[in-house]
């Protein structure tokens, strides 16, 4: 829930509410039930795999080539993900706070921050991630309570923004906001308790689904199109809005400290699954070894595109890339794994 | 509490995650207060910062009142004429020891030139700047320029500049003189399809320095700059300034604005004074509010858009020199008859002066976007150019519900 809570300062619905208008929240909402019911099979099929993951699973599936194919995709996958992110915090930082602070020093701390989260193990990330929920949720509801009085219900309509058509072709893209749901699935292996860990994910893509959907909502009120369809980092512009009376405002600087840690939060882990994913197919004696160089290769990442808007147009452009990491690939390696074991017993 | 503390523990490192790189104290600020954008004859922007000189703030900038030997607000206006506020900010700096920042940014007046000629692009380049909240204040300066505005703004009893938006919100909240506008609002109002913004107005008053008996006695609903008055600071805030889009098409008086809030459902209370209905060579005051939101029924008449309004207002009596005993039931239903009907001789100028401007400060629009199927359909009818044929009828009801502190007539002996 933390890493997938940690996505809400990024500039994730931009380009969904250009396109889908009023109805994004809809459409968040139908993803989420989407997710939910691609991630359920695939997570009690790895709970059922024993002490197994992801990997192991694509092992199962196609063998060692299987493996190693399916640990560079998502290697590739959630280092492209990382970099991006790495990007938007650093850019984010600079157009909301400090303007004269270097790219590359923006960069920097959050990326030592990511590398020396990831190489630490699996349970680390979660008891982080459990210690620091309370706090990212409540600035996100304290945000979405002090943002709902800027707009009008009305601003929502028509409801079904630029048409149903769109809500319903725009799901995949929008899967990728679940991106880390292959956290569960690729520690189901280290859980003590997996059916708890898979149950988790269910409850945490649900949870978020709603939190997303109505922050969607709120947005969609205080900033409505053609406006809101232009703002890169909506939070951050909603939690400048929160305004408390003559002594409870400019509360931004404090939302932004817990944002950007979060998102540290966000790229441990997602440096960690990657790191995980490889050492798993390429047998490397720990994760830790892939950590550094998969930290340097995001960060090259981050720092390609020539600006702000490039990334966020890739960002998205990969976003059916994403889904299908996330949500296709666990039903295919079942798929694959099923249809080898059958053939192995006739 | 090894929770709590390890939480504080890892919040820490946070502080470096948001790249907190230079400083820059206080004392090397000059904090923009006010901004005023006007047209520069010449066709460029006319960009005037209101500086707070925190420096003569004896007690820092919380201190709301002047001492007794002060007698103006600390602080300074500067001019130029620039391309854009960000080059405005620059050219101002050439002369400034400290430099200037629009982060603490109270509010913005808009020259009457400039709102005429529409002000989107100047206030978009505001609403970029990362130095800008979108929560300051914005007010339309009528038949004036804002630069004057801010020179002569020297409120009663104030040293500090901060403290003068925050006077004006309370004065506007208890008395809705004029509608307190922030600069997310406008923006969002004049993006939006369905509604148009509007903006409090504001201006000088030439006539503050007679003698009171010079005042003329007829009191008619006023415009900014036209309350009949004397002392006090001479700028002052009345009605309301109304856009279609991003361009200045009209000004209301303070009657209309409360009218006006009242169809948008955020009339706070008001006054109103008119005939009294039993001794009409006598006006009644009654102190009113809504006692609901309104209630609007949009519907399509003969493919026109058409609305219906019903408006109720709750009302306290507040002066009767007539003397008539408005408690009997059959007094106060001619009281509250009365005060509808003057409630409604408001109302149809009001919407006849919208008709003509095109503008739809209440957003009747957004009661037709439900009626659409999806946004490209709501677009494509085009609210903006059907806004003429709206039609509106507003049904007025009024309750009174209190008499103050004394229920029977206004007299203390049997008759006047």
């Amino acid at each position: 829930m933390t890493l997938l809570s940690a996505q809400l300062s990024h500039p994730i619905l931009l380009f969904p509410i250009q396109t889908i208008g009023n109805g994004t929240w809809i459409a968040v909402l139908l993803a989420g039930l989407l997710a939910i019911l691609l991630y359920w099979p695939a997570a009690a099929a790895l709970q059922r795999l024993g002490h197994g993951n992801l990997i192991d699973l694509a092992r199962q599936a196609g063998g060692a080539p299987g493996e190693m194919a399916v640990a560079l995709i998502l290697g590739a996958a959630l280092v492209f993900d990382a970099g991006a992110v790495m990007r938007e915090t650093a850019e984010m930082t600079i157009s909301f706070a400090y303007p004269h602070t270097p790219q590359t020093f923006a960069m920097v701390a959050v990326t030592m921050c990511a590398l020396y989260g990831s190489s630490g193990r699996t349970v680390g990330i979660i008891r982080l991630g459990r210690l620091f929920l309370p706090g990212l949720l409540l600035t996100v509801l304290l945000v979405i309570a002090g943002s709902v009085g800027w707009g009008e219900p009305r601003f929502l309509l028509p409801l079904w923004g630029t048409g149903l058509q769109r809500i319903l072709g725009d799901q995949v893209p929008l899967l990728s906001l679940f991106l880390p749901v292959l956290f569960p699935l690729l520690s189901v292996g280290e859980a003590r308790d997996r059916q708890h860990l898979v149950r988790s994910g269910a409850v945490a893509l649900g949870a978020y689904t709603a939190l997303l959907s109505a922050t969607t909502v709120v947005y969609l009120m205080a900033f409505p199109l053609p406006v809101g369809g232009s703002v890169a980092f909506p939070l951050h512009f909603m939690s400048r809005l929160t305004i408390g009376g003559r002594f409870l405002e400019r509360l931004d600087g404090i939302w932004l400290c817990i944002w950007a840690f979060g998102t540290a939060i966000y790229l441990s882990a997602i440096l960690h699954m990657a790191a995980t994913a490889l050492a798993g197919a390429f047998a490397f004696p720990s994760h830790r070894v892939a950590i550094l160089p998969l930290g340097a290769l995001a960060a090259t990442v981050a720092l390609f595109p020539p600006d702000m808007g490039r990334v966020l147009v890739d960002h998205f452009a990969a976003a059916p890339l994403f889904a299908a990491v996330a949500f296709g690939l666990p039903q295919a390696l079942i798929l694959l794994a099923r249809l080898r074991r059958r053939g192995a017993r006739t | 509490m090894r929770r709590r503390r390890l939480l504080c523990i890892l919040l820490l490192p946070a502080l470096l995650l948001t790249a907190c790189w230079d400083r820059t104290q206080l004392e090397d600020r000059y904090y923009v207060i006010g901004l005023g954008l006007d047209r520069h004859p010449s066709g460029k922007l006319l960009v005037s910062a209101q500086l707070a000189m925190a420096q003569l703030l004896a007690a820092g900038l919380l201190r709301g009142a002047a001492e007794p030997t002060e007698s103006a607000v600390a602080c300074r206006t500067l001019s130029t004429v620039a391309e854009s506020i960000p080059q405005a900010m620059r050219i101002l700096n050439a002369s400034l020891t400290r430099s200037l920042t629009l982060k603490h940014l109270r509010a913005v007046v808009i020259g009457e030139d400039l709102g005429r000629e529409g002000v989107e692009p100047y206030l978009m380049e505001l609403w970029r700047h990362p130095e800008s909240r979108g929560t300051e204040l914005i007010a339309q300066a009528r038949n004036d320029y804002a630069y004057r505005l801010l020179q002569e703004c020297q409120p009663l009893g104030e040293i500090n500049l901060s403290r003068v938006p925050e006077g004006y919100l309370l004065q506007q909240k208890r008395y809705h003189l004029a509608p307190p506008v922030r600069l997310h609002q406008f923006m969002i109002r004049m993006g939006v399809s369905g509604a148009d913004p509007f903006l409090p107005s504001t201006a000088l008053n030439s006539g503050i320095d007679r003698d009171p008996v010079e005042l003329e006695a007829e009191l008619e609903s006023a415009r900014a700059g036209e309350l009949e008055r004397v002392g006090g600071n001479r700028v002052e805030f009345l009605g309301t300034a109304i856009y279609r889009k991003d361009r200045l098409k009209g000004f209301l008086t303070v009657d209309e604005t409360q009218l006006l809030l009242a169809l948008r459902g955020e009339m706070g209370k008001a006054y109103v004074t008119f005939p009294d209905p039993i001794t009409p060579e006598r006006k009644v005051t009654l102190r009113f509010q809504q006692e609901n939101l309104p209630r609007y029924r949009a519907s399509f008449r003969d493919g026109a858009p058409h609305v219906n309004v019903d408006l109720l207002f709750e009302g306290e009596v507040l002066a009767v020199p007539g003397g008539t005993d408005y408690v009997p039931p059959a007094a106060r239903g001619r009281l509250e008859a009365a005060a509808a009907r003057e409630a409604e001789r408001i109302i149809w100028p009001l919407l006849d002066k919208l008709r003509m401007w095109e503008a739809d400060p209440v957003g009747f629009g957004l009661l037709f976007r439900g009626r659409f199927r999806d946004r490209d359909q709501w677009l494509a009818y085009k609210w903006e150019e059907r806004v003429k044929e709206l039609g509106v009828d507003v049904s007025v009801k009024m309750r009174i519900r209190r008499y103050g502190l004394h229920t029977g007539p206004d007299r203390t002996r049997g008759g006047r």
